[in-house]
């Protein structure tokens, strides 16, 4: 953790609906290359002033993304059935870590700071995210830890939390997904990240196993706020807002609009498209995407799907409350809890 | 130290014409180097190796008799991103800008890009890394765990003399 010493800017939060992936990628390619661009004009007649520390904060609609090392990998039949109908969309990152799924039910949280103003290595980064994760669950009575591999997890070798970093100029992007009440049918799609004989797991489930198991009384779930759907999403949202601005060193948080980081990216010539990092995407209205360098092309004929929202897997019953705009940026300063 | 000094351009051969492809496409980037960015610059002795340093911890040093300059990332950066899992490598014979990523080091769930300091054509990639990431942990300065060797463009020698750290400017840099 940065040294209390240090005296950093309010991280300021882009707390998002269930959104997009590709909405959510040019909003933190805006912000990312903001961090850049002052690298790159530090010293010059072009200068520009240092951004501050951002945190995204969003769901998405069903996608795979997978990491680096997989950039020539073909998706498995399974998950390009589910492309083909649909119900799935896949996206080419250039973060660390191997496969896994973004969808309802999930916090993902994307950090875009200077790790060397926070003074944290790469290596140190990940692991002050995963702390912050562990100590969002141990509010919630969860106790999760981290092993030799990255993410956190509770216990009988199941995943609750992944992560996956992508470094430039020691800037970051992308970061870590945890599982409030994920429909886990998706995961069996796949090998999530590369881990064989691994169970994903979520908050819900693993509340939900220990009630079966007499573990935990019901009125104890109840009186920790273990009411599921968007109210205890925001709750956990809050949770691992106030959680990583405390792992980052940052002891204010302030909330920020989507349209504020639009007008950054105008003002400065940025227009996030280069984050549209995929090479091949369905979005949710059934326009295929393919990328080339920076040309993002249009591939194959728009499609209309049968029944868009409804899925074989079942989908989150509050899919539509979580779009609800009046979730954006809880209002206030907030300061991190110390 | 200043005694030293000399104008790098006439220390060091031209590089010939089809050694630099690239240099149409270049950013011009001669001049006006920022102030800021400026680290101290020692001229090199004909035929050497000149061996510069990065911000971000990335190092190249240039023959100066073949004109190729070998790319990796220096031991601080090994040692801060920790055990090396994967490398991505650039296509032979793509062309390179300054500041343009020209690949990755994966580690612990962290991608981090590896930042090309000159613009040019890659010539080798050091493919015992597919096989061997660690080679970048046990070696990383040294000869196995460099990562891409690039035919430098014309000018970019002088930049990076203007621009980047050398090794004692490098070192007190990572002291910081």
């Amino acid at each position: 953790m940065p040294p209390p010493t240090l005296n950093l800017p309010a991280l300021r939060v882009l707390n998002l609906p269930l959104s997009d992936y590709s909405r959510v990628s040019k909003l933190q390619s805006i912000l990312f290359n903001l961090h850049l661009l002052y690298k790159s004009t530090q010293g010059t007649s072009k200068a520009i002033p240092q951004p501050p520390p951002y945190l995204i904060t969003s769901s998405f609609h069903p996608i795979y993304t997978f990491g680096r090392r997989e950039a020539a990998r073909t998706p498995p039949d399974s998950v390009l059935n589910l492309l083909s109908s649909n119900k799935a969309a896949i996206a080419y990152t250039p973060r660390g870590g191997q496969v896994t799924f973004h969808g309802p039910g999930q916090v993902v949280a994307y950090p875009i700071i200077d790790l060397k103003r926070h003074e944290l290595s790469p290596r140190c980064y990940v692991r002050v995210i995963e702390k912050a994760i562990i100590r969002v669950l141990e509010t919630f009575r969860i106790e999760a830890f981290t092993t030799e591999e990255a993410g956190v997890w509770v216990k009988d070798n199941r995943k609750i939390a992944s992560i996956g970093v992508n470094l430039r100029r020691w800037v970051s992007s992308h970061g870590v997904a945890l599982n409030v009440d994920t429909d886990l049918e998706w995961f069996q799609k796949i090998v999530a990240c590369g881990l064989d004989g691994v169970e994903m797991w979520s908050m819900r489930k693993e509340l939900e196993t220990r009630l079966e198991q007499g573990r935990e009384s019901r009125a104890l779930v109840e009186a920790i706020g273990m009411t599921y759907g968007k109210v205890f999403r925001k709750k956990v949202t809050e949770e691992v807002v106030s959680e990583i601005a405390k792992g980052i060193g940052c002891k204010l948080t302030y909330p920020i609009g989507a349209d504020e980081v639009e007008k950054l990216g105008e003002e400065y010539g940025l227009s996030g498209e280069d984050g549209v990092e995929w090479l091949k995407y369905w979005d949710a209205s059934g326009l295929y995407y393919r990328v080339n360098g920076d040309n993002i092309e249009m591939e194959g004929e728009e499609r209309v799907p049968d029944d868009l929202t409804k899925t074989d897997i079942k989908d989150t019953e509050d899919k539509e409350d979580d779009t609800n705009p009046d979730e954006e940026g809880a209002g206030g300063v907030v300061k991190s809890r110390d | 130290m200043a005694s030293t000094l000399r104008l790098v351009s006439r220390a060091l051969p031209r590089a010939s014409a089809p050694l630099c492809r690239t240099t149409a496409a270049a950013p011009v980037r001669i001049l006006g180097t920022p102030l800021g960015r400026r680290h101290l610059s020692v001229t090199a002795p004909r035929l050497e190796i000149i061996k510069r340093y990065t911000e971000d911890h990335e190092w190249i040093s240039y023959d100066t008799e073949s004109g190729v300059g070998t790319i990796g990332i220096t031991n601080y950066a090994q040692e801060k991103l920790g055990e090396v899992v994967f490398i991505e490598l650039p296509d032979i014979d793509s062309s390179v800008e300054a500041d343009d990523s020209i690949g990755a080091v994966e580690s612990v769930k962290s991608a981090s890009d590896i930042m090309s300091p000159v613009s040019g054509t890659v010539i080798q990639v050091n493919d015992t890394l597919n096989e061997k990431p660690k080679l970048v942990n046990e070696d990383p300065e040294g000869e196995n765990g460099w990562i891409v060797k690039v035919e430098v463009g014309e000018g970019e020698v002088e930049r990076l003399q203007e621009e980047l750290m050398d090794e004692e400017a490098y070192v007190r840099y990572t002291q910081e």
